[in-house]
Formats: structure tokens, sequence, C-alpha cells
């Protein structure tokens, strides 16, 4: 098996911070970490060259970088990559999860990196993922870009370098260990597995060891969530234009964008132009929740009856004769996401100053 | 309360001029059966067909699962509520057929129970594929609403089961045939107390949600609607023994697995030796955030003031709206002491783990997964379909987990649950 090894301008033995600038190039043979690495991943695998960069140079150019490190390693034909670790050094973590990712998605070998878990090259690496992974027979499938757990700083090289070896050794014979057994970070994706025993004699089972003091692991984890800053209030509402939004599933009357009643993915734009209210030129397809009375009056989920009264009084200053809309309605998360950047990079580009969101 | 649900396994179903079980093989008399329960005009063109584990057959429209089950001692006859007077279920013996189903599908309604392939590839998603069915589809005839025609049906699989449990007694002698394994759930009354060490363990069952409003006459507690029903209290062999059905709206909430309760039968099991049963709340989520807050209150008092429990296992029910319920109940539980273990489904999409529940908190730090609810799957097409007009139903469907009877079940009886990848 052929392997390629990646390392800063640091660990590939260049320079310290002084050459963090240093552009791409290859080297043969395995330097750095590269030679234990090496005596690790032997008989079966040899590290036919090291590729290296300076973390500053790939910090600055990130696309042309990679690409450049590309046209240097493809011609050696790599079966696997090995890259880092980078335990806490954020610009080499971005560096080996940015080649990582480019690797496993250009050249179609598997990628072993390993970083500390505050690096933020494993947000990169998970995005990457996200991107890539395609839906397979009833399962995600994940490209093996694989993240192992490493301490924070450098002494823990010997450790880390053990584990990158035998997950590399894992992947190549295609027996790759769970996140927990193999020591890597889960990848950001889940798959349904059969279990000998149902759910309910597992969470009993979970009970009881709380109960007794024992050790327990729960099977979902807490998702991660994202700190959203909120934005500054408005200075002048009643200079303001104001936008109305909602995700309560409102729509133009007959449904001819054909929006679905969930599982959003879409948003429409509901004209209002020529109206002071929501009237039977509009209808509301949720199945989340019971749409009669918002269907009898639309004004009762996107009150535009009031805010045209607002906007004729002077107390904001102009309303968006649009309104923004989507179901939501078991939206996953990254849909939501896009979602709402779509609908506020529209209405910023018409110089809309605030919105108000509905829900359900 | 001393309750005895004799196992009566059944391997293969067989029409027949009789209803009768000769070993293992249960003969039914499908078109007799069919005669009598098409007699209620609430029914139309009511169809029975047997549909065997392996069949390539799929069913579609699912409305509910029940198993066929018999009194035979007790303080409550059948389905008290229902088919019979009020009375305490949960005592005395009760025969069950082991491998069959009676299934309902629903020919009008959108039922979110859609595809259960008994053979073929798609068979492997669900424990039910693996069961014998009886299947009853029907639609509402011009005349009956979908309460009417809904209430119909629930009656119709009940009839139906009891008609099947008839079986496991002897016709002439009116004795029992010989079970092949009695349960025993022999659990204690309030009154006594759990000897010394052993931790009182709870379980809160959300039996129903309001998402979809039950009708009048919808059963579920005894026959009750349970609309507007503050959290209470049951004993766990009520549960077990027709105390509780499905309703009319089945959302992986099917009476089989009521029967067959997976979370019950789990306590029961530990009972005695590492915990102590005490009761089941019943609790219904309700739809606004003033009611929740009331009824996760109350129900939370109930696990930690009035019962003093250790620990209660809690699982939901509906669809999204009630992990709200499910997360503040396991909350309120904790900070009130109690501490607590849940069974929950993961919304992911494309396999993201992102955000599997709508609402977490951090205090459940104990949950049991099952499974990815949203996972797809593709069903290879099947030779026959029931429970649709669509013949489509028959080919190549792409659908999710949550749509195959018995997949995802909410109370923790199926087979998968999600890992990190």
């Amino acid at each position: 098996m052929r392997v390629l090894y990646y390392a800063n301008q640091f660990f590939a033995g260049v320079g310290g911070e002084e050459q963090a600038g240093v552009g791409p190039a290859v080297r043969d043979g395995a330097l750095g970490p590269g030679a234990r690495l090496q005596q690790l991943l032997a008989p079966e695998a040899t590290i036919v060259a090291t590729a290296l960069c300076g973390d500053s140079y790939y910090g600055d150019q990130p696309e042309a970088a990679t690409e450049q490190l590309l046209a240097l390693i493809r011609p050696l034909e790599p079966d696997l990559a090995v890259l880092g670790p980078a335990f806490n050094s954020g610009r080499y973590g971005l560096a080996c999860a940015r080649l990582g990712a480019a690797l496993v998605g250009e050249l179609g070998i598997p990628a072993v990196t390993g970083m500390y878990e505050e690096n933020p090259g494993l947000d990169l690496a998970r995005e990457a993922l996200a991107a890539l992974a395609t839906w397979g027979d009833g399962e995600p499938v994940v490209p093996p870009l694989l993240m192992v757990r490493t301490e924070a700083d450098a002494r823990a090289m010997g450790a880390a370098l053990e584990r990158m070896a035998a997950l590399a050794r894992a992947v190549a014979l295609g027996r790759l260990p769970g996140p927990a057994e193999g020591g890597y970070f889960p990848s950001g994706f889940r798959r349904n597995v059969r279990q000998e025993q149902p759910a309910a004699v597992r969470a009993v089972d979970l009970l009881v060891r709380k109960l007794c003091g024992e050790p327990y692991t729960t099977e979902l984890p807490p998702p991660r969530r994202e700190r959203v800053p909120a934005a500054p209030p408005v200075a002048a509402l009643a200079s303001a234009t104001v936008a109305l939004v909602t995700d309560g599933g409102l729509i133009v009357a007959g449904n001819p964008e054909g929006m679905t009643g969930g599982d959003a993915e879409r948003w429409c734009v509901v004209d209002v132009a020529a109206q002071e209210r929501l009237d039977a030129r509009q209808e509301v397809n949720h199945r989340g929740y019971d749409t009669t009375l918002v269907n009898e009056d639309p004004n009762r989920l996107v009150p535009l009856d009031v805010a045209r009264e607002l906007e004729r009084e002077g107390r904001i200053g102009r309303l968006l004769p649009t309104i923004y809309a989507t179901p939501g309605c078991s939206a996953p998360v990254a849909n939501a996401r896009r979602v709402g950047r779509e609908i506020a990079e529209a209405l910023r580009e018409q110089g809309v100053d605030a919105a108000i969101v509905t829900s359900t | 309360m001393r309750l005895e649900i004799a196992r009566y396994p059944v391997e293969s179903v067989i029409a027949g001029r009789e209803t009768r079980l000769q070993g293992r093989t249960l003969e039914v008399d499908v078109a007799g059966l069919r005669e009598r329960l098409a007699a209620d005009p609430r029914l139309g063109d009511l169809q029975l067909h047997l549909v065997a584990p392996g069949d390539s057959t799929r069913l579609a429209g699912v409305f509910d699962l029940v198993e066929p089950r018999l009194k035979r001692s007790g303080k409550a006859g059948d389905w008290p509520g229902i088919l019979s007077p009020v009375r305490p279920a949960g005592w005395g013996r009760t025969n069950a057929l082991q491998g069959v189903v009676v299934t309902t599908c629903d020919l009008d309604e959108q039922s979110p129970l859609r595809y259960l392939d008994a053979g073929g590839e798609g068979a492997r998603y669900s424990d039910y594929s693996s069961l014998h069915h009886l299947v009853l589809t029907s639609a509402a005839p011009p005349g009956a609403t979908p309460a009417q025609h809904s209430r119909a049906l629930l009656e119709a699989e009940l009839k139906a089961s009891l008609e099947l449990a008839a079986a496991t007694v002897d016709p002439i002698t009116g004795v029992d045939r010989e079970p092949a394994a009695v349960e025993v759930y022999d659990l204690p009354s309030l009154r006594e107390p759990p000897p010394e060490g052993l931790p009182r363990v709870g379980y809160i069952f959300a039996v129903r949600t309001q998402q979809r409003p039950t009708l009048d006459d919808e059963p579920i507690l005894y026959g009750h609607n349970v609309r507007g029903l503050l959290p209470t209290l049951v004993h766990p062999n009520e549960v077990l023994d027709g105390g509780l059905t499905n309703g009319y709206w089945c959302f992986q909430t099917d009476t089989y697995s009521i029967q067959n309760h997976a979370v019950v039968r789990a306590l029961a099991a530990r009972h005695g030796r590492d915990l102590w049963f005490s009761a089941v709340i019943v609790y219904v989520a309700p739809t606004t955030q003033p009611e929740r807050e009331r009824n996760v209150a109350l129900a939370v008092r109930l696990a930690a003031d009035v019962l003093g429990l250790d620990g209660v296992i809690i699982t939901k029910t509906g669809g999204g709206m009630p992990e709200s319920d499910l997360m503040l109940l396991a909350e309120g539980c904790e900070e009130a002491g109690v501490r607590t273990a849940l069974v929950a489904w993961e919304r992911l999409t494309a396999g993201r783990s992102e955000s599997p529940l709508t609402l977490f908190s951090p205090r459940a730090d104990a949950i049991a997964s099952s499974g990815d609810r949203d996972a797809r799957v593709v069903l290879p097409p099947v030779a026959r379909i029931l429970g649709s007009r669509n013949p489509a139903d028959a080919g190549t469907i792409t659908t999710q987990m949550y749509e195959i009877p018995g997949a995802v079940n909410q109370f923790g009886a199926g087979h998968w649950r999600a890992v990190d990848v």
C-alpha cells in the first residue's frame, strides 16, 4: 500500500514559524513524524513521499495551496494519506482538514488525520464530509476522512501516531471500527444499526445504572448548538423597511409553486402589494399544526392587516410588499440554515432593515 | 395484581371452514368472519386477506394492529370500555395467539403508516414482517363519516381478534388448550413497600398527542378519548391487558405494541431484582404551551411527590411537538430528584446528526435511541398490494423508517438504533 504523508513546515523539518510562508512541496520518503509512522505501518504499507506546506501559506490561500498540493501528489498515486497530527494548532489543523478532504474527494483515497477536539479543522472537516456524503441503502455513505482524537500538544505524538496508523490499517482492510472504538471524532453522520435488545430494555438498563451510581452512556448525545449573535436593534423604526416572514406555511392560493406541507427545502414569495390584508388569495399549507383557524383568516398567521396599519400610521417606514414564506415542519437544521440565509440575502438586497417572523 | 398471559404460538395460518387451532396451525373461517364483520353498515367493501411472512405482499394505509387475545378470567372482560363494561383490566388469565396479528387498513385515510412488506428486501426493517397477518381492508361507505368508519374499523379488528383467539379454547369442552408458555406479571399495588434498597421506578407513558385531536368516541384509555386528560395512574398490568388502545391515528403506537408494551415488560422483568416497578403515569401531550407546562408539572409531582419515585422511564408519542413534552418531563423529574431514562427516535436529515430532536434538555443524559426515523429506504416491487387504491404502491417505493409499521416503535420495541459513523 502506497501512503502519502503530509506535514507542515515545522514537522517536515523546514523550519519554525519563520518558515510558515513556505509553499507546497513533495519530498521522497517519510519526514519528521513520518519516520515513526513508517515503522508502525510496515510491512504492509510504505510512505512513498512527504508533502509539506507552510501553515501561513496554506492559511492565506487555501484553495490555491490545495490545488498545488493535489497536482504534486496525484502522480505519486497513493492509496491512502496520513496528515498531521495537528494537535491544537489551528492553521495546521485547517490545512490537514482541507487537504484531507481534497484527497478523499478528488483522488478517492482514504485520509487519516489527527487533532485535538478544539481544533477548528474539525468543523471544516465535518463540513467537507457533509458536502461529499451521499445517501446509500438506508444509510449515509460517508467518505473516509477520519479525524483521530489527540491530546492538545505534541508530547502525545507517540500515542497519536499509533492510533492513526491503526486506523489507516483498519480502513485499508475495510474493517473500519466505529468512532468510539477507533478513537476518532464522529463525522457528523449517524446510521441505523440492528440491535439484539430493543430500546426499551436498553433504557431500563440505563436507568438502573444511573440509580446504582454505575457509569452509563447515553445513545443520543445532545446536539452541538450554534450561538448566533443578535443583530443590533433598529435605530429608527419610523424610517425602516420592514419585511414579514413566516415558517407557518403561507402560500398563494392554489399553491402554484407546489410548496410542500413540511420538511422544508424551499421558500416562496407571496406578493401582497395590492392588499391591505391577507384574504382568499392566500392559503396555509402546513402539516405540523391544525391550520383551520389560519386558513379561515391568514392574518392570524401573518398579520399583514396590523402591519399595514402601522405603515399607514407611520410607525414603520415601509412594509415590503412581498411576504417570504416556508413551511418549516421538521426542516432539518441544515436546510433551515440555508433557507434563512437565502431569505436574509434577498431581504438585504431590497434594503430591508428588519423582519418580523411569525411562527407556529 | 396478578396477570397470566398464556402464549399460543402460531406458525402457519390457513383459510378453512372453521376457526380452530391445531397444534401450531391456525385455521381461519375467513369467509364467515368477513360476513359477520361486514354486517356493520359503517364499513364499506370490507375484504379479508391472509398474509404470511415471506409473501410478496405490501400492506399500506395501516390503521392499527392487534394481537388476538381472549380473557379467560379476571375482573374485566375483553376490551373493557369498548366491548365490555369498564372493570379493571390486568387480573386473571388471558390467552394470546403468538405470531399472529389482525391488521386493519383504511383505504381512505392518509395513515402515516404506509408500507409494511411481508417478504423480500423490504421485510427487514420491521419485526411485524415476520408475523402472520389477518388483514382487514375497508373504505367508508357513502353516508358514513370518517369518525364512524374509524370506530367501525377498530371494533372490527377487536372482534376479529376475539374470534381468532377463541381458537385457544376447545369448543366442545370449553377447556383451554395447552399453551406453550405462561407469562406471569405479579406486580404489587402501592400498598406493598419495596424491600430495603430497591429503587421505586415508574413509567411515564405518553399515550396520545392532541396534534391530531381525538374524536368523541375514539377509545384510548378504557374506551375514553383522553381529551384534556390530566396525568393519571394505571397499574402496569392494565397496559398489557386491554386497558389501552391506540385509537384512530397510529404513529408507531399500534395496539399490538401496547399489548406487548416493551417498557412495561422490560421493567416487569427486573421487578424485585434491581427495581420496584411502582406505577405507570398516563400522560397526554397537548398542543399549547400553557397546557404542556401544566401537564408536565402535574406528571412530575405525581412521580416525585405522590409516588416518591426514585426513577422513571419516559417515552413519547405523536410527532415533533411531543418531543418538547418528553424533554420537559425529563428535566422536571431530574430537577425534582427523580432520575430518568428516555426512549426517543432521532430525526436526521440524510443521516446528519445535527439536530436529532426539536428540543433537547442537558438533563436528558440517558436516552436509548430507537433509530433514525427519517432514514430513507427503498422498497423493491411486490406482487400484491393491500390497503391502497394506487397500484403504483406495489412498485419501487422510497419511504422513511417511520412510515414502516413497527420499524420505529415509540415505546422502544423495535430493533434499530442510530450510531455515530
